[in-house]
Parts: structure tokens; sequence; C-alpha cells
């Protein structure tokens, strides 16, 4: 087991190009962690320079207290199973298993073993004869996940493991994926763009953009307190309400419309503030009669969830998302209402979380300007 | 053909588990030429090649098989009025000792410049520039492709001028005027280091882009485990790559098993050391005139390189059962 500190990390390509950026993390011992962000924020190349795969440009790569930046991968100990698997189509899923202990110069039946041991974890006792070519997508994300277990290494990676897999299939082997790591306990740092998969996995996680980390924190904590409108608008299945307001005397103007301070912003904020107003779909209540703190508008979408309706109203040149026990028929006039405790305001300048220390320059709320302009219109 | 109807998988087909079922359906839905042409208009469009392989290939080599039943000269009686002998001209190259030298020396030949020379050392050179990347990359592809294609005969007195006894490049390099005629004391290490040369471009390139087909997460995998560069070449790389290599051995030692270059450079001299089969066919064919005899020999090269073909098609089929 390992403890990863990553001390002022940075990686940059030959073109110029800053994958990683001057970043700290520690990850602790037994955790699962999971790094999620936009294409190209660098969480692959972060993970492979965690793996010896990429030359850190400058920083530190720590595991166990032992420096291990100038290590080559081999030297590292570290298992990982990438997005294509990577499974040799001229070993058997057997001979693949046990590959890594092969080069480790374990003796063959030992070899033998241990990868049967780990593709039994699996359920792969069945298919031990058989060659990549011979499975399904999800049998072969396992022979890929058996040969990282089969050697016992104290850190996992994985990189998207899970992207090639259906719908379906991919939240049966979260689940799976989730109970082995907690039965094995092996520290595992995971790489996904799928925020439900984080969301999911993780015991803690960190959103990424261009090389750096914006939020840290418990995936609870990332969810119900995105601290930047970067991680506000780019968490959640569905896109956050992110209003652009006002405050007046103590209370929000939202296009003309009053809604209450929420409750712990109060302090933070003064009269002519200009700010976000943030609530998930979820905590957005309908009414159909006028009533206070409310927003008013049409519904323009009903789409199902399920059990439940995604309806979007549009009023004022605002446009809002609300969950629903029941669809409306388009046009219904409706009074939306947001739950106090789960309102966030954000600075419009800098796209801060109200209270929370400035960000600098241009990490500040520009950098995604156009999906935040999109979620707000 | 049968005009089976075409229907789309992928709109109707349930899902296929893993995503990968689908892929293959998808290329099944692809209509083959001669459904969308109909047999005849496909046959018209192959016509012209079937054509010209006809009238220049399997013509020539149909009537080398009948001459070498005859016993046809150059000049003489028998050039005019050539009898059918039989099999008479082949039994009598089987037990001839310039024959069997000949078949020797091209055996050699082949083994040293095409499947230890081009191809070991190609796969060689393309892995060790495996990672060159970018300008310095395609210049030494352009240098290398230059090697491959100045004609034969020219690359043929270049290595003469080379090789020469008294003015040739290599002893002027030599420290203390050894003056060794190379093409004289070494004729077979000769022309194995020119064919060499003048091959093993080919095999590079051709290794070079077979390199590119191994995914990077197969070596990156095994660089995790500890494995080092020799392991992942004879783990991964080589068995991935294995039809390239089959082929490209494939070609080149059917190239250098036909190659009559070797003659610019000795005459298949001193003393028919190096004397490769096309060379004898020449001398017995044309010099001698022994036409019939001549194309029997060639009927049983046409026979070896056959044979050659076949067992590289047997090796390379087995992987795929
Ligand atoms: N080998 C490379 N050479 C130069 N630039 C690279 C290289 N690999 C990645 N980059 C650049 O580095 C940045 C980060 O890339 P990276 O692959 O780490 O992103 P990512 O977060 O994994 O994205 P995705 O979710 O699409 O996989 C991108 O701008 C990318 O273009
Ligand atoms: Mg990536």
């Amino acid at each position: 087991m390992a403890r990863v500190t990553l001390r002022s990390l940075t990686k940059r390509y030959p073109g110029g190009v800053t994958a990683v950026d001057a970043l700290d993390l520690e990850i602790a011992d037994g955790e699962f962690f999971a790094l999620l962000g936009p294409s190209g924020c660098g969480k692959t190349t972060l993970l492979r320079t965690i793996a010896g795969l990429e030359a850190a440009t400058t920083g530190q790569v720590i595991i166990d207290d032992v420096d291990v930046t100038r290590l080559p991968p081999g030297d590292r100990d570290i298992g990982m199973v990438f997005q294509d698997y990577a499974l040799y189509p001229h070993m058997t899923v057997q001979d693949n298993i046990a590959y890594p202990l092969k080069v480790r110069k374990v003796n063959k039946d030992e070899r033998r073993g241990m990868a049967a041991d780990a593709a039994g974890n699996l359920q792969l006792g069945e298919l031990l004869e058989r060659r990549p070519g011979q499975l399904s997508g999800g049998q072969q994300q396992r022979v890929a996940v058996a040969r990282a277990i089969a050697y016992q290494p104290r850190l996992f990676l994985f990189d998207e493991p899970l992207s090639n897999l259906d719908a379906q299939l991919r939240v049966e082997a979260r689940t799976f994926l989730k109970r082995l790591q907690a039965e094995i306990g092996v520290t595992t740092v995971y790489v996904t763009h799928d925020q439900s998969e984080a969301l999911a996995l993780a015991d803690r996680m960190a959103v990424m953009q261009r090389g750096r980390v914006r939020q840290l924190a418990t995936p609870e904590e990332v969810y119900r307190r995105p601290n930047s409108l970067f991680v506000a608008s780019f968490i959640g299945s569905m896109p956050m309400n992110l209003l652009d307001a006002e405050v007046v005397d103590g209370a929000l103007d939202i296009a003309g419309s009053r809604l209450s301070l929420p409750p712990d912003s109060a302090e933070h904020v003064t009269s002519g503030d200009r700010v976000v107003f943030g609530s998930r779909p979820e905590f957005a209540t309908l009414h159909d009669e006028p009533v206070d703190n409310a927003l008013e508008g049409q519904v323009a979408v009903a789409e199902l969830l399920g059990n439940s309706y995604l309806l979007t109203v549009e009023g004022s040149g605002l446009q809002m998302r609300a969950v629903a026990a029941e669809a409306a028929p388009n046009g219904t006039r409706v009074w939306v209402t947001f739950d106090e405790a789960n309102c966030l305001l954000y600075r419009r300048d800098d796209g801060g979380l109200v209270g929370s220390p400035r960000v600098e320059g241009d990490e500040a709320v520009d950098a995604d300007a156009p999906r935040v302009a999109a979620a707000r219109q | 053909m049968s005009p089976s109807p075409v229907r789309s998988p992928a709109v109707d087909a349930p899902p296929a588990p893993g995503g990968k079922g689908r892929a293959r359906e998808d290329a099944g839905s692809q209509r083959s030429p001669a459904e969308v042409l109909g047999v005849k208009g496909a046959a018209s469009f192959v016509a012209p090649a079937v054509g010209i392989v006809g009238v220049f290939l399997i013509f020539p080599a149909l009537w080398t098989l009948y001459l070498g039943i005859t016993n046809l000269r150059l000049t003489g009686l028998a050039a005019a009025e050539p009898q059918v002998v039989g099999l008479d001209n082949v039994t009598q190259a089987l037990s001839d000792p310039s024959f069997l030298n000949a078949l020797w020396v091209t055996a050699i030949f082949v083994l040293g410049s095409a499947v230890i020379g081009q191809t070991v050392l190609g796969l060689g050179l393309a892995w060790l520039f495996r990672n060159w990347h970018g300008w310095g990359r395609q210049a030494l592809e352009v240098l290398v492709i230059f090697a491959w294609i100045i004609p034969g005969s020219v690359v043929a007195f270049l290595w003469i001028a080379m090789l020469d006894g008294e003015s040739g490049t290599l002893n002027a390099l030599l420290p203390g005027g050894v003056g060794i005629e190379w093409l004289l004391t070494y004729p077979m290490l000769s022309i194995i280091v020119f064919n060499i040369w003048r091959g093993t471009a080919f095999a590079m390139l051709l290794f070079g882009a077979a390199l590119n087909t191994v995914p990077p997460s197969h070596l990156e995998t095994a660089r995790l485990a500890g494995a080092g560069a020799w392991r992942q070449l004879v783990d991964i790389v080589l068995p991935t790559i294995r039809g390239h290599i089959l082929t490209a051995l494939l070609l080149v030692s059917l190239w250098t098993f036909n190659l009559f270059t070797p003659f610019l450079l000795t005459r298949g001299g001193p003393n028919f050391q190096t004397e490769v089969l096309p060379i004898y066919i020449y001398r017995v064919a044309i010099s001698q005139g022994e036409l019939g005899f001549g194309a029997a020999i060639g009927a049983i090269m046409l026979v070896i390189n056959l044979a050659i073909a076949l067992v590289y098609i047997h090796v390379l089929s087995e992987r795929a059962a």
C-alpha cells in the first residue's frame, strides 16, 4: 500500500503545451482517488507522469516518502489499466495475466497460481485458455484489471478503463471495481471524464482544468458545494442553474425578480455586488400560482428522467431547469423556488464561491465561458 | 454469386455486448463489388488486367516450361528443328556439378543477404530508430529510399569503385595500403554486402511501418512490469509484427533468389564462386547457347520459388487459424 505525494509537479510537452502545471497533491494510503476534468485538461498526462511513462519537467513524485521522480516505470511497483486494455492478442488470458509475473521472474507454478487467483477474483476462471479476441468487452476489461492486481503492486492507476463499455455494463463494472478496491485496499488513482463515475467511485476527487486542480474534496462536497463556476457547470448529470444576479438591499435581483440571499452567503456580499446564483435542478420546486422568492416563467421542454421529469422553464430572459414529479404541458405558467440551504453564490468576475479566496487571473470564470454562458442564457 | 438481400444489421440487431460485435457486423454490411456491378460488369473491369498478366506473365512461363522439355539451341541444327526430349534436361541438370554449385551459392547468397542481412538488419535498424520522429526521421527515410531507387547497375558500379584493388575507395580508407582485391579475395562476401546495402532500406521501411502498428500501451504495460527493451522486442513486438516479418522474408528472399545483378560485380567468378542460379542460366542458355537446358533450369527455379512462397503462406496462415 502506498501514499502518493506530488510536489509542484509540472509536465511540459516538447511542443510547448503545459499539460500539468505546478500541481500539488496528496493521496492517502488505500484511498480511491479520482481525477476528473474536461478533455485535454491533463489527467492522462498526470497519471502517466506518476507511472513514469512521461518524465516530469519539474517537481517531484513521491511514493511512500521515496522520491521516484527519476525512477524508470518498472521500478515503481505500479499497476496500470489502459483505456484500450492493452491485452496481448497472441497470449491466452492466463498468459496475459501472468506476464508481469514472468517479467519479474516468478517461477512458473507460482505464476499460474497467482494468475488463477486473480482471475478467480474477477470471475474469469472459465476463460483462462481463451485469447483476448474471443472475449467480450467487459471480459477484456476484467482481464486487464486481473493482470494489474495479479502482481500485487502498491499503487493502481486507471485511465478511463470503462469508457469502451456500453452504459449498462459500465455501471456494473463500476460497482465491481469499487468493491474490489475496497477488498484489496490498494491505493488507486482513477482518471475519468465522466463525472458520474468519479462521484460514484471516489473517496476523494480532484477536478482539474488546464493542468491544475480546481477543487479537491470528497464527491459529496464537490457535488453540493462546487467551489467555482467551472466546477459547478462541470459536475452533475443535469446542468446546474446558474443565473446572473445582483445584490440589492440584502436580497438578490435576478432579471427584475427578488430572491432572498442564501443564508451562508449573506455575510460575504454587499449591495451592488454582481454575482451568479447557482442551484441544482433537484433543489428547485415548481408552483402553479405566484409565491414569494420565486422566478416566473413558462414550461418550454419536459424530459422524462425515469420516475420524474426535467422541466426547462423560460421567462424574462432566463432559463431554469427543475426536477418535478409531474410533467406540465408546454407553455404552462409556473413559479420556481429554490431550496435555500442548497443555493450557492459565485462572484461574477473570477467565478469563485463568495467568501472563498479569490482565484488568480486567467483561471477565472472566462476559462469555461462558453459552457457557463450556455447554462445561464 | 447469390443475390442475397442486403440488410443493415446495425439498425435492427439487438445491441451487442461490449460494442465489439457491432463493428464486425458493420463491416459485413458493405456490399461486394460484384453485388453492385453484377458479375459481367465486374468481369469487364478486371479483364484488361487479366489480359496483360496473361500475355506478359503466364504465357512466357508456360513457354519456358515448353522450351524446358526440348533440346532447343541458339545455333545449329537444334535451333531450326528442336526435338522434344522430355525430362532429360532436368535429370541432366540435377546431376550437373555446375548446377549444384549454383544452387548452393544461391542458397548462401539468399541466406546471407536476404534473410540474415536485409531482414534481420532491417528489423534491427527499424527498432533502433523507432523513437526518431520529425525531420530526423524523414531525412533518414529519404536517404534510405535513395539506396533503394538507384538502379542496380549504378549501385554495382559504385561498389566496384569502392572495392577495386588498385584505386578502390575502401583500400584508400584502410590504413597501410593493403591493396586487397576485394572482389577476387572475398567474392561471396562482396556480393552479399552489395545486396544488403541495396535491399535493407526496403526492409527497414517496411518494419518501421510495422513497428508503428504495435499499440504503445502494449509496450507500456510491459515497461511497468519491468520489461527491458529486449524483452519487449521478443515478447511483444515480434509476435505482433509476425505477419510483416514473414511477408518481408518472402518478398526479399524471392527477389534475391532471382537477382542477376551480382553478375555486374563478379561475373559469377572467380571460379564460379559467385555463380548464382540466374547467372548460371545466363551462361548455359546465352553464352553456351543451350536454350532448352537453360529453360529447364528456369523451370526448376520457378518450382523453388513456388515452394518458398507456399512455405511462407503456410506459416502465415497457421497463426490466423
Ligand atoms: N505526447 C504529447 N505531445 C504533446 N502534447 C501532448 C501530448 N500528449 C498530450 N498532449 C497535450 O497535453 C494536454 C493534456 O493532454 P491529456 O492527454 O493529459 O488530456 P486528458 O485530460 O487525458 O484528456 P482526455 O480526457 O481527452 O483523455 C492536451 O492539450 C494535449 O494536447
Ligand atoms: Mg486522457
